[in-house]
């Protein structure tokens, strides 16, 4: 019975495969149209692969040119932020500026050693 | 091109050797709208020919000739505004146009008819095994649906179709 159904319903279908066939497209107009169609689009493809490309590398160069210039300003901007060592002073030296600055200083060395060696001198005299 | 042209030329032989086939199952993929059909053939050609749909043998070339053309004649269909109201989720409405059923009304209107009170996947399973004379393993790697999906829609579609052929409101029976 299943195998009865089964052989009707291929009879059915290679009739509408049978009427189908007979009004199907020539191959070689659909074939060759699309071989057309196939070769146009890759010539476009192509250039615009070139452009994407060229625009990438002009891009890459853009970066990098920036890239250069922000390091070279940055170098600029440290070198005149951090000032010599024979320059600097430290940020709390206003607090030892005093008025008896001049009493705590110690005294010249060369002062002192004249003032100790003068009476001496004088004794011997 | 990127294939390399030995390998265009040997397709070429047998995209004509299967070009009645694949015309055919166009037409079903596409509600038997023959200008659809013929745009997604040629479009599956394209494809083929400019590398966007490649061979690699692991089925048979038939078997995935049939699967590049389904999918290029469903993006067809999902692309044809004049059929865009009458789209479910994945596929289309089966209820043929008069013009369908006049075009075939000689030999298989009644099949035609039937066929569209099927579900897509019956209806596509049933013209792969039926109308092209494949297994059901062939007709689900087309379908690219496990074996057991294709069997379950072959089985419900087969007793569908049976039903409908035996209406006698319809359009008759296949024979």
């Amino acid at each position: 019975m299943i195998e009865r159904d089964d052989d009707e319903l291929r009879t059915a279908f290679h009739q509408l495969r049978g009427n189908d066939v007979a009004r199907a497209p020539e191959f070689r107009a659909l074939f060759e149209s699309a071989e057309r169609v196939a070769s146009r689009p890759a010539r476009r493809f192509a250039s615009r692969r070139k452009l994407r490309m060229i625009a990438a590398a002009a891009g890459l160069l853009l970066v990098l040119g920036v890239a250069h210039e922000i390091s070279r300003r940055g170098h600029v901007a440290r070198a005149a932020l951090v000032p010599a060592i024979t320059t600097w002073k430290s940020p709390t030296e206003g607090l030892l500026r005093t008025s008896d600055r001049e009493l705590l200083a110690p005294s010249p060395l060369l002062t002192s050693v004249l003032g100790a060696t003068a009476p001496h001198q004088r004794k011997g005299e | 091109m990127r294939a390399p042209h030995t390998h265009v030329r040997m397709d070429r032989a047998e995209l004509e050797r299967l070009h009645p086939e694949s015309w055919g199952w166009a037409l079903a993929c596409c509600a038997r709208d023959r200008d659809l059909a013929h745009d997604a053939l040629q479009t599956a050609y394209l494809r083929i020919l400019s590398g966007k749909a490649r061979y690699h043998g692991r089925s048979s070339f038939k078997t995935w000739l049939f699967g590049v053309i389904r999918l290029t004649a469903l993006e067809e269909m999902r692309r044809d505004k004049r059929r865009t109201d009458l789209m479910d989720d994945d596929l289309f409405d089966p209820a043929p146009g008069a013009d369908v059923l006049a075009e075939s009304s000689e030999l298989s209107a009644g099949l035609v008819a039937a066929l569209a009170t099927l579900s897509a996947r019956q209806r596509e399973v049933l013209h792969l095994v039926f109308y092209h004379d494949m297994s059901i393993e062939e007709a689900a790697t087309v379908m690219n649906v496990s074996i057991g999906s294709a069997r379950t829609h072959y089985d419900r579609g087969k007793k569908a179709l049976a039903r409908e052929l035996a209406r006698p409101t319809g359009r008759g029976s296949p024979r």
